[in-house]
């Protein structure tokens, strides 16, 4: 936390040292928050990418409230919800039913290297619903606060703990019921 | 597997690997983004007219005086305003005269992202189509050209011809005609107004001006795509004097708002299009890759299994084909559009050994992210890896139609160990 604190005013600053360690330590939490919300690969390193290079752009007049961590976690999850309203509005805007191959447009080279047990959670994960789903890991893996959460997601603290409390459920019945077969 | 208690653990824990180049890649850009900014100066933005009125009590007051003064205004003008004389059926038939159309969509924030054009033949049968993506999933620039049940996909970055025959596609392509032709457009939902699915206003300006403004509002579900969607809703700008649709605004219900996706719009009508724009072998560079879909010889037939049992037998037949290191079988069973790929496949395939296929038997359906026309395998296989027999069970494979070969299947997803 205190490190976090010196990092963030170095980096106003104006150092690189300070950017290149906030980089380092965040960039694979913040990769697996969003594989984790969206479980598509290469829309999870762009957006990482891309928080990463606003963050870089905002040294200025960046104001950080509570804790980085906190502070990149919700600026992705933010950025996921834009990804996922303009990945809808494609598809809405007609004829996405009708590009059968063209998704197959291939990155030259991935960021994320996948393993099994990533793979085995993400599944288990998308048989939540979004905001349980977000809740989970915003909590859990990001240490978010509830209240934070509810923040973000315009709830109640309460909507946001039963969310926790469902999510929670639900995966343990999912990762049992795989571990009997 | 693991005890159900150690969730909260395990979801804390888990780590992700990353590819140590990319890692330096995206570092050098995000420190490209920190010089630039370090070097712009940052501008001093200028209060917001909103800031400057809520700022003082005496600006608040005028424009509160203004907001009721245009309310006010409103009212009078809606009360002598005359009963509609528009009728749907007028724009209907005023569009449907236009044997050419030509219409573009922007996205919510300007972008264009799709330009179409259409050409009906002389029974009122569609010709010819031909739609340009922008910037498809943030790769290729794509040009597809659809003529009598046959298509042209140009993607223009990967240049790459793709051609192929396929009647699911030709149902789409007549469907997504039908939702944005403005006649059809209009046409369905008139139609579905008779069903109850579609409420419908209409407002007349009492000037000769402004636009008619038809507004459609769809029962949830009840809008274009298979699945669950939100309460939709659609402006259509109507000119007065010619009747002709000029443009769809399209919008979703989310938390009570009416949040607004994009717009349609149709800038000339029976404009004709020069012939050039349905031949796509004209335009597309002579370096192209041309990948004709109905020569490939790719996949699995279903015979008479269910779209179940075929899922099934391919993943089967691809892990045997590993066992008996018969490399071109699997690969033939590996989704490709190019068949010069078929070596790098066959060389990647070449590194995951089996050993023994413990359980094949179970289809589950796609994630979120996939299309709902793909069907997922579960399978647990033994492999040998860095000198040890490992158990290796991961619901990451998929089984979908090949392209243009309705009665063919092809593993379409699969990752490597």
């Amino acid at each position: 936390m205190i490190e976090d604190k010196l990092l963030i005013w170095k980096f106003k600053q104006g150092s690189t040292d300070a950017l290149c360690r906030i980089y380092e330590k965040y960039k694979d939490k913040l990769l697996r928050l969003a594989m984790s919300l969206l479980n598509d690969t290469a829309a999870a390193e762009d957006i990482v990418q891309d928080c990463f290079v606003s963050f870089a752009q905002s040294s200025q007049r960046l104001k950080v409230g509570g804790n980085l961590k906190s502070y990149l976690a919700i600026s992705v999850a933010n950025r996921v919800r834009n990804w996922n309203r303009s990945r809808k509005r494609q598809e809405i805007a007609g004829l996405s039913e009708a590009e059968p191959i063209i998704s197959s447009y291939k990155r030259p080279e991935q960021w994320i290297i996948y393993n099994e047990e990533l793979c085995r959670l993400n599944n288990a994960l998308f048989q939540l619903s979004y905001e349980q789903r977000e809740v989970v890991i915003l909590h859990l893996h990001s240490g978010m606060k509830f209240r934070a959460i509810a923040e973000l997601q315009g709830v109640s603290i309460n909507t946001v703990q039963s969310r926790y409390r469902y999510g929670l459920d639900k995966l343990r019945s999912i990762l049992n019921s795989e571990a009997k077969l | 597997m693991r005890p159900a208690e150690n969730i909260e653990k395990l979801i804390k824990n888990i780590n992700i690997d990353t590819n140590a180049d990319v890692d330096k890649t995206v570092l050098n850009d995000v420190l490209k983004a920190f010089g630039k900014s370090k070097i712009t100066k940052s501008a001093i933005t200028p209060p917001s007219i909103w800031r400057i009125i809520i700022k003082s009590k005496i600006t608040k007051l005028a424009a509160a005086a203004v907001i009721i003064i245009a309310v006010v205004g409103l009212l009078i003008f809606f009360e002598k305003s005359v009963t509609p004389a528009y009728s749907i059926e007028q724009t209907i038939k005023a569009c449907q005269d236009a044997r050419f159309k030509h219409f573009e969509y922007f996205g919510s924030s300007g972008e264009r992202m799709k330009e179409a054009w259409l050409e009906y033949d002389d029974s009122g049968q569609i010709k010819n189509i031909r739609v340009n993506f922008s910037k498809v999933g943030g790769g290729d620039d794509v040009v597809m050209v659809w003529k009598q049940g046959r298509t042209q996909q140009w993607s223009k970055q990967s240049k790459r011809l793709t051609l192929f025959d396929d009647r699911i596609y030709t149902d789409k392509i007549i469907f997504f005609v039908q939702r944005y032709d403005p006649a059809r457009a209009v046409e369905n939902i008139q139609k579905m107004e008779k069903e109850g699915k579609v409420e419908i206003n209409i407002d007349e300006p009492s000037n000769k001006i402004d636009p008619i403004i038809l507004t459609a509002i769809y029962e949830p579900n009840t809008f274009l795509l298979e699945g669950p969607m939100p309460q939709m809703k659609e402006i259509f700008f109507i000119d007065q004097s010619t009747k002709l649709v000029k443009a769809i605004e399209i919008y979703e219900l989310k938390d009570d708002q009416y949040l607004e996706l994009g717009v349609w719009k149709y800038p000339d009508y029976d404009t004709t299009f020069d012939a050039k724009i349905f031949n796509l072998e004209d335009e597309v560079p002579s370096d192209v890759n041309v990948i004709d879909w109905r020569a490939l010889d790719i996949g699995l037939e279903q015979g008479d299994l269910t779209d179940e049992q075929v899922a099934i037998k391919i993943v089967q037949e691809f892990f045997k084909a590993l066992i008996a290191k018969d490399y071109a079988t699997a690969t033939k069973l590996l989704y490709h559009e190019d068949p010069k790929e078929e070596p790098e496949i066959q060389k990647k395939i070449k590194n995951i050994n089996v050993l023994r296929i413990i359980s094949i038997d179970k289809t589950f359906p796609p994630p979120p992210d996939k299309s709902k026309k793909v069907l997922g395998v579960s399978r647990i296989l033994e492999i040998g890896k860095d000198g040890q027999i490992i158990r290796w069970e991961p619901n990451n494979i998929f089984v979908s139609r090949v392209l243009g070969h309705p009665n063919r299947l092809i593993i379409n997803s699969f990752k490597y160990p």
